[in-house]
């Protein structure tokens, strides 16, 4: 039986990803991340991906970042774009706006920053806001969900590929480059698991079965509610455990969110005031 | 299934899903990452890291400054740019290796080939014109002003116990010259 092409509460949805896109970026800005507070870096990093080389041929990354009002003007731009398509959702133009500058901001902190990070959730979420009509927007978002599945899946195999699941000392040595010095809970755990490198392992190869069993959300939607889980729980042992911040990615649950149930529940409590007022 | 679907509702994004499947499949092959094309393969292959690492102390105007308070995203942007500086100052300031720029940038014409490449390497950076920078960032996140600052890096052992050592691997000194007035 084919799946039932299903009508999103599009503007729901964009107001929520968008709110958190906003708050994702308050972060940002707290913690000296938006492009102005890095005060003009000299160095670049395209390293050897062909986007950051196109890009950086063509000097936009450096002019940015190299101008103290370029990249507070970028910043307005960045963060202006969001606030408006989270007010106006049915605006296009502010969501293509906010696109372009999430896209260019990453490969700016990729460049800044001398390692090439993935803020997935933030470029993939807001791409199906692109769409307007119930459709395609149905179709641009299942897109992004098979996408960030796919990713998690292929960080599985590569795991399996590359070797990294059988070399029993690997998330030991992972966390030796994460160790944390101090006196919480987070440096102890951090210590006891570099200590005991078969436990770390066992660890690594748990999550590495985790990602692979992401695998079933490409054949049925059923389990999208234990993929949240399973996502939840990969990215908090993230913070908890190897220290990497969490809600850079956070966006990227949103895809296995119950958004049809969400618009039943809005439809059922926007019906029940009509039936009462019509008795 | 969504892929016929998509072919029966919407032919112009099947055919793009198509294409980008299809890129996705030869940066894989590739092996070489190309924005949005994503290689999630961190941590995949088997560390090589031995017992002995090494770590930077920061001295913030003569005192030593807890960087471990600063956030993940600070504590990025301020050791990842020091390890790619070292490693570019060790390469004479090259963002890419030069062959690797010459090889993939050789069919175009010489007008348009000599500031691509200026534009992909670092070449016009100097080692003041990056501590300058950094001590900026520095006073941005430490909300301090920066007079001067030194990176001492020392040993970690991590066997038999995990211990620093007091020793000097390396030492960058940086000291704000005022402007002339």
């Amino acid at each position: 039986m084919r799946p039932p092409i299903v009508e999103l509460p599009r503007t729901l949805m964009a107001r929520a990803v968008y709110a958190w896109i906003l708050f994702v970026l308050v972060y940002f800005f707290a913690h000296n991340s938006l492009v102005h507070q890095w005060r003009q870096p000299p160095l670049i990093y395209p390293e050897a991906d062909n986007t950051y080389w196109l890009l950086h041929a063509l000097y936009i990354p450096q002019a940015i970042m190299r101008s103290a009002v370029l990249s507070a003007l970028f910043d307005a731009v960045l963060v202006g774009s969001v606030t408006l398509f989270l007010v106006f959702p049915r605006r296009v133009v502010f969501c293509a706006l906010s696109v372009a500058a999430l896209w260019l901001y990453e490969i700016m902190y990729g460049s800044a920053n001398g390692h090439h990070y993935h803020h997935v959730g933030l470029l993939l979420l807001p791409l199906p806001f692109l769409a307007r009509a119930p459709m395609k927007f149905y179709f641009s978002w299942s897109i992004v969900r098979y996408w960030v599945l796919f990713l998690f899946v292929c960080s599985g195999v590569y795991k399996l590929y590359y070797g990294g699941f059988f070399f029993e000392n690997n998330m030991a040595l992972v966390l030796r480059q994460h160790a944390l010095e101090g006196h919480g809970w987070q440096s102890s755990l951090m210590f006891r698991l570099i200590d005991h490198p078969a436990m770390a392992q066992r660890l690594y190869q748990a999550t590495t079965i985790l990602q692979i069993a992401c695998a079933i959300g490409f054949f049925t939607r059923r389990y999208d509610t234990l993929i949240l889980g399973l996502l939840l729980l990969f990215n908090l042992s993230n913070i908890f455990i190897l220290n990497i911040p969490f809600w850079d990615n956070s966006l990227m649950i949103a895809p296995f969110l119950p958004w049809a149930s969400i618009r039943r529940w809005r439809s059922a409590l926007d019906r029940t005031p009509t039936a009462l007022t019509k008795k | 299934m969504f892929l016929q679907q998509l072919y029966r509702h919407w032919r112009k994004m099947f055919y793009a899903l198509l294409v980008m499947a299809l890129a996705q499949a030869f940066f894989m092959y590739k092996a070489v990452e190309t924005v949005p094309f994503f290689l999630y393969n961190m941590y995949s292959t088997p560390q090589r890291n031995g017992d002995t690492a090494y770590r930077t102390a920061i001295y913030l105007n003569g005192r030593p400054f807890d960087a471990t308070q600063l956030s993940g995203h600070e504590q990025e942007t301020l050791f990842g740019s020091l390890a790619y500086f070292k490693k570019l100052k060790a390469n004479r300031y090259f963002a890419t290796d030069s062959a690797t720029v010459v090889q993939r940038l050789r069919r175009l014409p010489t007008g348009l080939y000599r500031p691509a490449y200026k534009r992909l390497t670092n070449t016009s950076v100097s080692d003041s014109a990056f501590l300058e920078w950094w001590a900026r960032y520095l006073a941005q996140v430490s909300g301090t002003r920066v007079d001067s600052f030194a990176l001492v890096e020392s040993t970690v052992l991590w066997k038999p116990a995990y211990r620093v050592l007091k020793d000097t691997v390396s030492l960058i000194n940086y000291r704000h010259a005022p402007a002339d007035r």
